[in-house]
């Protein structure tokens, strides 16, 4: 992608990251409250 | 004394709960000195960094202090990280005690490694969402040049855009070291403190061994040991995260290649998002296998 086509859209757009970030987050705050229980 | 008997357990929980009640009561204290801190800092960064009466290098007027609230939020996050580390730790500490004298040393290692998992994992966790959160729920504010005609300029503001939000998002990651600072330093001192002290009149003075439940300053050490070790380390652990991720945003932000390819830029926080699952994996393979007479106990 050439800067040309940079826009507010798709700047830091990210296609699979935010899914990773979100579930790999999610899923060490259940773990780490399932060590509590 | 057999470690079953009533009278040693309910010696045991009376002592975790001096602990508990001076490490709930430090705590309390600092977090709302770090508070009036944190709120006077604020201001010192609205008037000199974020100056929301200005334009930004971007060239945007933005009616809003973004760094100082990625800092609030960032200060937040770390004393409720050290906060949940040292309550699962004082619970988590009895319960080590009493299983590896009442029962084996793998009980209690189990449960110990237990406890400091809940502040890994969750700590992390905070951290990753937080600051995922914080980056989507910015950008519609700061990144605003839509760039409709696709020029090469218009593409030039807009990566200039995306560097100014992650300076913004940076306020995350000060924020964090602020309160590890204190908490580190703070705990740190005290637990020092406490010790020298139990030394000198305990064991010079009194003659009492090391570490006896006849010196009140043993429980003052103990205390400044969760508070210090413990919260004092979890807002370490937090401050580093987020401060060694935000730096690495920041710099790659800087690169055309790097905001052209958006996956590149979020390469830390996968990177991190990773080390939970490797993480996970490998706690399975962590235990201990020790024979250990426990006649020694007694």
């Amino acid at each position: 992608m050439s800067i040309a086509n940079l826009t507010a859209a798709n700047a830091i757009q990210s296609t699979y990251s935010h899914w990773i970030i979100f579930g790999c987050g999610v899923f060490a705050l259940l773990w780490g409250v399932i060590q509590i229980i | 004394m057999p470690w079953s008997d009533e009278a040693c357990l309910q010696t045991m929980k009376d002592v975790n709960g001096f602990i508990v009640e001076g490490a709930d009561t430090f705590l309390k204290k600092e977090y709302t000195y770090l508070t009036y801190f944190c709120i006077v800092f604020a201001v010192v960064l609205v008037c000199a960094v974020d100056m929301p009466w200005a334009e930004n290098e971007a060239g945007v007027q933005l009616l809003f202090p973004w760094t100082t609230f990625a800092f609030l939020i960032g200060a937040f996050t770390s004393m409720l990280c050290g906060y949940i580390g040292m309550k699962v730790a004082t619970t988590a500490n009895v319960k080590t005690t009493y299983l590896c004298a009442s029962q084996d040393i793998n009980a209690g290692f189990d449960v110990a490694f237990k406890g400091g998992q809940v502040l890994g994992f969750v700590l992390v966790g905070l951290s990753l969402l937080v600051l995922e959160i914080l980056i989507l729920s910015y950008k519609p504010f700061v990144v605003t040049e839509k760039n409709d005609k696709h020029t090469e300029e218009g593409g030039k503001i807009v990566q200039q855009q995306v560097r100014v939000l992650f300076e913004y998002i940076s306020g995350y990651g000060l924020g964090g070291s602020t309160v590890a600072l204190f908490g580190r330093v703070g705990g740190g001192i005290y637990t020092k403190a406490a010790d020298v002290g139990a030394d000198l009149a305990g064991k010079v003075t009194h003659g009492l061994q090391e570490d006896s439940p006849l010196n009140p300053g043993t429980i003052a050490d103990n205390v400044g040991d969760n508070v210090g070790d413990i919260a004092g380390m979890g807002a370490d652990l937090f401050g580093s995260l987020a401060e060694s991720t935000c730096a690495a945003l920041v710099v790659s932000a800087t690169s055309l290649e790097m905001v052209n390819h958006t996956d590149a830029i979020y390469f830390p926080l996968v990177i991190t998002a990773t080390g939970v699952i490797v993480s996970f994996i490998t706690q399975w393979f962590a235990k201990l296998d020790l024979k250990v007479d426990q006649k020694l106990f007694y």
